[in-house]
């Protein structure tokens, strides 16, 4: 029998959630989107979680659970941050990213405590300049060294499979390197 | 998963095949039934012959719907959760914390709409009550 394993994603509305379990997911994905009643500059809105899966290699398969990044949705993260393979925190790509939402997201979910692989996954990178997408990425960097996490940023297209793709592989491998 | 809780969940899931098998054999208007641990992780999925469920997905439904309805209890009563029934116009999802052992487990049990939800329930009730006499 193969090994299960969860990996979650969780960002602020927009930043790709359920794009990237939508362009990663083998199976059809459990999908929680309604219309969106504020103006959030976009269409549809997810209301608890996505789930999708994908068979990552001949032994393990990946659960993938999309979480809301908002305060308001904490009785989803108790759920979602238990038993956990990987954590990966999404960015959408700005100029000037609000670093103190993401703080409080960050210090519910702890992955240093919780001892789980954690990555910062910026998306919507296709859309601008590489010169832009480093010099944020540096932003980003100091953000997460300043909360003693690793500061891994993993620049990602959520519409491109072998681009999404990255982070699950990043994150194995600190797996690999945690067992030597 | 921890080594330690690899063995108990092992040892659960040896114990609750048959159970969870001859449950759905027995009773024609049950479309799946599945026990879980609270954190997602299939225990074991049983299809019957009219349905094609994935496991996982089952796992990761039940699980997050009961720690919704656990969290909703909490915030408007006081009271324990009981059941979390989803009803629909074709089945309806029954969804259960069960002790085996000692270790909590979700049941979530799909029934037909050709009973009632009172009978489901019973059913479900009972296998659940199986469980924990294991
Ligand atoms: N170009 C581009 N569009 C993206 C990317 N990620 C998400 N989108 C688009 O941004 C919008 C919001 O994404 P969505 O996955 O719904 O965000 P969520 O709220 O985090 O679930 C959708 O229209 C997506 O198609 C990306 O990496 N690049
Ligand atoms: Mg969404």
């Amino acid at each position: 029998m193969s090994d299960y394993q969860k990996l979650a994603f969780v960002g602020d509305v927009g930043s790709g959630k359920s794009t990237i379990i939508r362009t990663l997911s083998e199976i059809e994905v459990v999908d929680t989107d309604k219309r969106a009643t504020v103006d959030i500059g976009k269409e549809f809105t997810t209301i608890g979680i996505d789930y999708g899966r994908i068979n990552f290699n001949d032994s393990m398969a990946l659960g993938l659970y999309g979480v809301p990044g908002q305060k308001r949705y904490s009785l989803l993260w108790e759920h979602v941050n238990k038993s956990l393979w990987g954590l990966t925190l999404l960015v959408k790509f700005s100029g000037a990213p609000n670093t103190v939402d993401l703080s409080e997201c960050l210090r519910f979910f702890d992955p240093v405590k919780t001892g789980t692989p954690f990555v910062l996954g910026l998306t919507h990178v296709d859309e601008v300049s590489n010169k832009n997408v480093s010099a944020v990425a540096d932003i980003l960097k100091s953000f997460l060294l300043d909360h003693e996490l690793p500061g891994v940023v993993i620049p990602v297209n959520c519409l491109d499979r072998k681009s999404s793709m990255m982070i699950p592989y990043f994150i194995n491998s600190m797996h690999n390197a945690k067992a030597i | 998963m921890l080594n330690q809780s690899k063995t108990v969940f092992n040892g659960i899931k040896k114990l609750s095949i048959p159970l969870i098998n001859q449950f759905v054999e027995a009773n024609f208007e049950v479309i799946m039934a599945s026990v879980c641990t609270e954190d997602g992780f299939v225990i074991h999925h049983r299809n019957s012959e009219k349905c094609d469920l994935e496991g996982d997905k089952m796992a990761a439904i039940t699980s997050t719907l009961i720690s919704i309805a656990e969290a909703s209890v909490q915030s408007i009563a006081s009271g324990k959760l009981r059941v979390t029934i989803v009803e629909s116009d074709s089945a309806n999802l029954f969804v259960i914390r069960t002790l085996v052992h000692e270790t909590a487990i979700v049941l979530g049990v799909a029934v037909s709409r050709k009973i009632s939800i009172g009978q489901s329930l019973f059913i479900t009730n009972r296998l659940s009550n199986a469980l924990e006499s294991l």
